[in-house]
């Protein structure tokens, strides 16, 4: 049974296999901002199945409060049973705040709760923009291509926050912070996970290669490719990635996938051709050290994060391309 | 088995949308709006279903204002057995609104499956799905890629993607809701004899009655990266441009 204090704020920190994900410790700048809370008000949130030890590391290191809640099932993620602990923490804590880093599967806790607690959810937070008083909440819609600013003054709010929108590298430790430790006893399971597999392929050629010549739907069809694989083949060490949507079509196999469902790259050039930039594309390509896109609409999100942006059509745009670096690199021969 | 696929549709987001002039919502004057992509392969992952167990009964759903029926029309001539659509005034309205009103209609309407597609691709929000859940207290396994059912259990094992690669497989018992992934399966175009059954049917329409407002949002346009350059001139020029670009920054050699 749980025996928590008050809190302002509720931040859950994303672990699989009992390992924690560094990322979600975005959640405490998040907080902060959020909120104007200060370390004593927030609580940190761990399941797992035996994850006391980096329970008792994040609390001494931040200096906050943690609560670990164990249970055999939650080596795995299992939002169902989440949900249920989570409901508890709430009637306990009363926060004004929870808070989650967003994946698909926290948008299912996150949402999942706050309709049955009379919260509001707000998801895939960008930035907060303080305005007049009650701070607005920005998010992207519309595939990039429009914010979504929102306002409110509910007194319970849950959400969930892009990861790399706050600086985890901001945090300051806090005096010291308590550990408690939750085993959370699980009856009437409905939500089973039995195994977790990974994209086991070795080496892969996308996150090693220097340049990436990635395609989206602007090639219109998979008999395109071949232009974009002509493009690949000038540059040294390099490989083609895709958007979803071009493996979705099958056009190219799922391994080619760049994203957050996908692979995460950073090389030293980046060609985006015929790519909108989804939020969850630009994820997995936005450290890259040059982007260069090519797209035939000028308001196509994937320029917000590229060093070079040409509108173009790809299809008109690569033959004359590949025409100008052959006359160069024959006239330098 | 009776499975009820929540459709939402969409603007064409491929179109560069105008907002109001209020900033309230976007100017919908010149949009074409179509189903939402995530939903046609929740709607194709009930058929498939139908295709090996014809008894199969599929009902689809719709929350939207009197341009959505169009969505759960197209479900009818792909082969869906019924349509509903609860129809609101405004154009927009929250995703606890649209869940609520969904969960409204399905309770007690004994469905074993929900299906529903893990986003909408304008809003974004993969929050209506597993709401519906919530409310109508079934477990919610999200981003399925895969899904086999056996008859006879109930069980229904499901493939979840979770972010960077990493697949969960999980055991589910009926009744359960499922979001969908894209890629999972290949949506099917409707039959011209389905398409001419679906002319003979009509659809069911339920005014939607409450709404919760606790938030206020606008719209506006991103700002721009300060960072990039735009490489301007004729597409010959852009060309030469870029070739040059490269080689100074010693990316071609």
């Amino acid at each position: 049974m749980m025996n928590l204090k008050e809190y302002k704020a509720v931040a859950v920190i994303d672990s699989i296999e009992d390992r924690v994900m560094p990322q979600s410790l975005e959640l405490l700048p998040f907080s902060m901002e959020a909120g104007n809370y200060d370390y004593s008000e927030i609580l940190l949130i761990l399941f797992g199945r035996d994850i006391k030890e980096e329970g008792s590391a994040l609390s001494e290191k931040y200096g906050i409060d943690t609560a670990v809640i164990e249970s055999e099932q939650f080596f795995y993620p299992n939002p169902d049973l989440m949900m249920k602990a989570l409901r508890e923490v709430i009637s306990q804590c009363r926060p004004e705040i929870l808070c989650f880093t967003n994946t698909i599967r926290n948008n299912s806790v996150a949402s999942g709760i706050s309709i049955l607690s009379g919260a509001t959810c707000i998801t895939a937070v960008e930035s907060i923009i303080p305005d007049d008083g009650a701070p607005s909440f920005h998010r992207s819609i519309y595939n990039g291509k429009l914010v979504e600013r929102i306002k409110t003054d509910h007194q319970f709010r849950v959400f969930t926050v892009m990861p790399g929108a706050f600086q985890a590298d901001a945090i300051q430790q806090g005096l010291n912070g308590s550990l408690t430790i939750i085993k959370f006893d699980a009856d009437d399971v409905k939500y089973r996970p039995s195994t977790v597999s990974r994209d086991t392929e070795i080496g892969s050629k996308l996150e090693d290669a220097d340049v990436v010549i990635s395609a989206g739907r602007g090639i219109g069809k998979p008999e395109n490719l071949e232009l974009v694989r002509s493009v690949a083949r000038i540059f040294g060490n390099s490989a083609i990635g895709a958007s979803r949507p071009v493996c979705d079509n099958k056009w190219l196999p799922y391994r080619h996938q760049v994203g957050v469902t996908g692979k995460t790259v950073s090389p030293k050039l980046y060609m985006a051709l015929g790519i909108s930039g989804s939020q969850q594309h630009i994820t997995g390509m936005k450290n890259s050290q040059c982007i260069v896109s090519v797209n035939r609409d000028p308001h196509a999100a994937i320029f917000s994060v590229s060093d070079y942006s040409i509108v173009e059509d790809i299809m008109e745009f690569l033959p004359v391309f590949l025409k100008k670096y052959h006359e160069r690199s024959s006239g330098e021969n | 088995m009776k499975i009820l696929v929540c459709i939402k549709q969409v603007p064409d987001t491929e179109a560069n949308p105008e907002l109001r002039r209020d900033l309230s919502w976007i100017n919908e004057d010149n949009l074409a709006f179509r189903m939402n992509r995530y939903d046609e392969y929740a709607l194709e992952e009930a058929l498939v279903i139908k295709d090996e167990f014809p008894e199969t009964v599929i009902d689809v759903i719709t929350v939207g204002p009197e341009r959505s029926a169009a969505v759960i029309r197209k479900g009818l001539e792909k082969g869906a057995d019924s349509a509903v659509h609860i129809k609101t005034a405004e154009n927009h309205i929250s995703a606890a609104d649209t869940a609520s009103l969904i969960a409204d209609y399905a309770s007690g309407r004994g469905y074993d499956i929900i299906f529903a597609g893990v986003m909408s691709e304008d809003m974004m929000q993969c929050m209506v799905g597993p709401m519906v859940a919530s409310l109508l207290s079934m477990p919610c396994i999200v981003s399925v890629v895969k899904t086999s059912v056996d008859f006879d259990s109930g069980i229904i094992t499901a493939e979840s993607e979770l972010e960077g690669g990493i697949i969960e497989t999980v055991e589910l018992s009926a009744p359960c809701l499922i979001t969908i992934q894209t890629g999972i399966n290949q949506p099917r175009y409707p039959s011209l004899s389905n398409v001419m059954k679906a002319r003979g049917m009509t659809h069911q329409t339920v005014e939607a009655d409450h709404f919760i407002k606790n938030r206020v949002s606008s719209l506006s346009y991103p700002e721009r990266g300060a960072k990039g350059t735009e490489i301007t001139g004729s597409i010959e020029e852009k060309a030469d441009k870029l070739v040059e670009l490269l080689y100074e920054r010693g990316l071609l050699v």
